[in-house]
């Protein structure tokens, strides 16, 4: 199980990867913005962000710089309705992992995080 | 004002992208959508609704997302009422025929035309060299003058501009009952723009055909 944090102003679309990724068995934490997302991942340390990329207050741009710019590592996929390529090589130079396409499905999400989550968060706890 | 070679050409294109957001949608609702061949347009705003063939006294419930880059202009995801309530029923697994909460209608739709309107604009922009950016998308429901009237005034587009390009996607899911229509509008400098995009790609198409060497930079 990973700490996933998800950061999208769609309560829709936060609803339906919630729901995907809930039923992997992940634990899911929304933040509604790029500005709230930054705060939510200095308190709980997700293990991978999935974000929106145009969003009211700080976009999934400014969250990338802002991520870059606390030096965190956490890895980010980006999951947008724009498809257009120079917003991809946009994303991918600051350091995004991957940038899916909207709507998602189970098994490109799947993919992505098995690409992308660090290896121990898919082992059981010892314990 | 658009010459045939031009408006077939612009038909290409939009084509194109109504493609992408009809795979969009069909992944999204789980069923086939049958999108049409797009309308594309010149027109006055106060003549629109008879270019779309909607009544300007018929409720709609509408997704704007203004855009701005080298051309600016506004797209619309256009339903009716019982539309909108059908799609975000199928969408939500709401009980069919029952009336969607307005904050559950609004903020599925808005989902839905951001995707669908990104998938129109997004392959233009592939398609011309070009990048968008958006603003979010807004929510608006009312009459079609009303809708582009408030659309176009938070857009700076002039309504009565008569050199304002239009684009009509239709598309269908039958098991939902769902009819819409994708808008997209430019303002006059955008339509100007976009047709000498256009023009770009047609002589990029021709020197293609006839064995000439392509321009080294596109169509900017």
């Amino acid at each position: 199980m990973a700490r996933i944090l998800i950061i999208d102003d769609s309560k829709f679309q936060r609803k339906c990867l919630s729901r995907m990724l809930g039923a992997m068995g992940h634990e899911v934490t929304e933040a509604e913005n790029g500005a709230i997302g930054l705060q939510v991942h200095e308190t709980i340390k997700p293990d991978i962000i999935i974000s929106d990329l145009l969003m009211p207050v700080l976009d999934g741009i400014g969250l990338l710089r802002g991520l870059n710019a606390k030096g965190a590592t956490t890895p980010v996929v980006v999951v947008t309705a724009d498809i257009q390529e120079c917003t991809r090589e946009e994303c991918l130079q600051l350091g995004a992992k991957a940038l899916l396409n909207k709507p998602v499905t189970v098994a490109t999400l799947e993919t992505a995080l098995g690409r992308f989550l660090p290896a121990q968060t898919g082992e059981k706890s010892p314990c | 004002m658009l010459t045939h070679e031009q408006s077939d050409t612009l038909t290409e294109v939009f084509n194109a992208g109504v493609i992408k957001a009809g795979v969009a949608l069909t992944n999204l609702v789980g069923h086939q959508v049958r999108m049409q061949v797009p309308l594309v347009g010149v027109t006055d705003f106060t003549d629109l609704h008879n270019c779309l063939g909607i009544g300007n006294d018929l409720q709609l419930v509408s997704v704007c997302q203004q855009f701005c880059g080298t051309m600016d202009g506004y797209a619309l995801l256009l339903l009716s009422r019982e539309s909108g309530d059908a799609l975000t029923n199928r969408l939500t697994g709401s009980d069919p025929g029952t009336a969607p909460a307005e904050a559950e209608r609004s903020e599925t739709l808005l989902e839905v035309g951001n995707i669908l309107i990104n998938g129109i604009l997004g392959t233009i922009a592939n398609t011309v060299g070009d990048r968008f950016e958006y603003q979010v998308p807004v929510y608006r429901e009312g009459s079609l003058p009303l809708i582009i009237g408030i659309s176009s005034c938070a857009a700076n587009c002039s309504i009565g501009d008569s050199h304002s390009l239009y684009a009509r996607a239709q598309f269908d899911i039958d098991e939902a009952r769902v009819i819409g229509s994708i808008l997209i509008l430019l303002t006059a400098g955008g339509f100007d723009r976009l047709i000498g995009l256009v023009d770009g790609l047609r002589g990029q198409a021709k020197a293609t055909a006839s064995g000439g060497a392509a321009p080294q930079t596109p169509v900017k």
